[in-house]
């Protein structure tokens, strides 16, 4: 597998996974919002998140695929302590220190918060909501696009990964209409994290001059060791 | 304003795991261009192995604090 090759299935792996995790915290409020105060005001709400997000992106994109060194090295410290963030908050929860996320609660949370409004017409409250929560959860998303995309120059596929995983999550809060509470939330949050790291430190390493052994193939060696890493560190902290 | 406020706390929050893992990630990693610029007779597989194992070192004090801390904080 060539460099580019390596980068562009890595970053649409990467992306689309963290995007599946993200966009489905934010589908469950979404869902709540719809439920409690209508779906014209959840759907119109969200969309227009989405679309304040693809300009971002759009905007971020070109400056973020620079191929100077100065760049990848900012992009590999920052995807770095980026991904370590996500690996320690899974190492954790998978170690019993804090709670795993539960999206039914969630979705109780939600609904009670917003209480019954006026389903059907405009509601300002309901907007907003479902708005905020799509934003905060996407910037992640584009952070992590621009952060696996921008290193080794495959902003394309990582944008790819995440349209397929909005598209995902979409079609499954269409078909169901309740939140999806059978995802193993935390190993992909674990694995995003793994993927994150290893980018980071490759683009890094690059940056700083390091011969990684083998090339390419040094990201899913990477990857390899930052997962067993998390693994031994579940083992040894476990409650 | 408020929820303008709350997405600045939550991209700031971000990239900070905790602030000693934040700070050290960078540090590391300039230390690693350091010694790769300024003692060129180290072996450039050191320098490798250097920035390899920093942050994986770096997280586990990390969790192991953080552990540490939540099984202090149960007991009280």
């Amino acid at each position: 597998m060539s460099l580019p090759d390596a980068h562009a299935v890595g970053a649409a792996a990467a992306a689309f996974l963290a995007s599946f995790v993200e966009f489905l915290e934010a589908l469950t409020v979404v869902l709540a919002v719809g439920a409690t105060r209508g779906w014209r005001n959840a759907g119109t709400g969200a969309a227009a998140a989405i679309c304040v997000l693809a300009v971002v992106l759009a905007a971020i994109g070109p400056r973020a695929a620079l191929p100077a060194a100065p760049l990848r090295l900012i992009v590999g410290v920052l995807t770095l302590m980026f991904g370590l963030r996500w690996l320690r908050k899974s190492v954790l929860r998978a170690a019993g220190l804090i709670p795993l996320h539960d999206a039914a609660s969630s979705y109780e949370r939600a609904r009670a918060k917003l209480g019954a409004g006026t389903v059907g017409g405009w509601d300002g409250v309901a907007l907003t909501a479902a708005f905020q929560v799509v934003m905060m959860e996407g910037i992640e998303v584009v952070l992590i696009v621009a952060a696996v995309g921008a290193g080794g120059g495959a902003l394309l596929p990582a944008s790819w990964g995440a349209g397929a995983a909005l598209l995902t999550v979409l079609l499954l809060g269409v078909a169901l209409h309740r939140p999806i509470t059978r995802v193993p939330d935390n190993a992909l949050k674990c694995g995003v994290g793994v993927m994150l790291c290893a980018f980071g430190m490759f683009w890094a390493g690059e940056a700083i001059g390091t011969q990684w052994p083998g090339g390419a193939w040094a990201l899913p060696l990477l990857s390899v060791m930052w997962a067993a890493s998390a693994l031994a560190m579940i083992q040894a902290v476990r409650a | 304003m408020r929820n303008f406020g709350a997405l600045a706390r939550k991209l700031a929050s971000l990239f900070v795991a905790d602030t000693a893992l934040a700070m050290f990630v960078p540090a590391w990693i300039a230390a690693a261009w350091l010694c790769a610029r300024l003692l060129p007779d180290v072996p450039p597989g050191v320098v490798t192995f250097m920035l390899a194992c920093g942050p994986v070192a770096a997280l586990w004090f990390s969790v192991r604090h953080a552990a540490h801390a939540m099984r202090s904080t149960r007991h009280d």
